[in-house]
């Protein structure tokens, strides 16, 4: 019973693998983590410096958190394991993103392209994403932070859009799906899925190891 | 408002297809084939762009018209 992998397709946001001989539980537990605790960039907190829009803080606030950011995974670290102790971070746990728009003459469409980052690599994946239409005389101006987060905490943390496990077409064949919204690419979400795994499972290890059953009883 | 950034259901980003394919259904082209060309696969997401309705668009001429005013009483004065 030997395990093999085949990659039947990959583009930039979806993978196809085939499994043969792979328990179905330990691929459920690849596509599960690989949702919900796979670290990306979003933003997080805002700071509206002005906003004559028509939409409100908060809306813009929400719409600038969905936005996905590309996202480097060894540079940066989650807020909680940050050793900076302060509140708005430190560049290894927070990327700024700024926006200054008036619209002059004509009505304006602002989009992510209008955002400028202070890191080359951490940018929307997408340059034409609607922020906010501004009328002649209308104002944005905010200083955005991002953050490292996973999709427990909220939707936009998530890397996935739609991850599947299901039947191959041979018995003991099982293929296992995933869409990203391109913060990561589906091979960086799979072996950072893996590695949370073994993480996972190495600290249960030990903790078992350590354990002193002659107490207990 | 604006078309949210994100597909309600899955999460795919769609908010950056959208004037492309408000601008293809404007100009003739069956809708089905738009979203095919796009990528849009699930009909979760299609659904996000088939069904959408950008109210921002009905609020923002009072505000170019409010705008034309002020500059109109200021060439007055």
């Amino acid at each position: 019973m030997n395990l093999s992998i085949n990659v039947l397709q990959e583009t930039d946001e979806k993978i196809v693998l085939q499994f043969t001989n792979m328990p179905r539980q330990y691929l459920n537990a690849i596509r599960r983590i690989s949702i919900s605790e796979v670290p990306t960039l979003a933003i997080d907190d805002v700071v509206i410096l002005e906003n004559s829009s028509v939409m409100h803080d908060e809306a813009i606030a929400h719409r600038l958190g969905l936005i996905p950011l590309r996202t480097e995974l060894n540079k940066f670290v989650l807020p909680q394991h940050c050793d900076c102790n302060n509140t708005l971070g430190c560049s290894k746990c927070r990327v700024l993103l700024i926006l200054d728009s008036e619209s002059t003459e004509k009505t304006r469409i602002v989009t992510s392209g209008d955002l400028v980052s202070e890191d080359e690599f951490v940018k929307p994946v997408s340059m034409n994403i609607p922020i906010i239409t501004l009328a002649p005389g209308q104002k944005l101006k905010f200083e955005a932070y991002a953050r490292l987060g996973t999709g427990k905490d909220h939707a936009k943390w998530q890397p996935t859009t739609a991850a599947i496990v299901k039947d191959g077409n041979d018995a003991n064949e099982s293929i296992l799906i995933i869409e990203t919204t391109g913060s990561l690419t589906p091979e960086e979400i799979l072996k950072s899925a893996v590695n949370i795994i073994n993480t996972k499972l190495t600290t249960l290890g030990d903790v078992v190891k350590n354990l002193d059953f002659q107490s207990a009883i | 408002m604006l078309i949210p950034v994100r597909c309600f259901t899955c999460g795919t980003l769609i908010a950056d297809k959208y004037t492309d394919y408000k601008e293809r259904v404007k100009s003739g082209e069956q809708e089905s084939q738009v979203l095919d060309s796009l990528g849009i696969k699930r009909y979760c997401c299609r659904r996000m762009l088939i069904s959408g309705v950008e109210t921002i668009y009905q609020v923002i001429p009072y505000y170019e018209v409010l705008r034309r005013r002020l500059t109109e009483m200021q060439s007055d004065s």
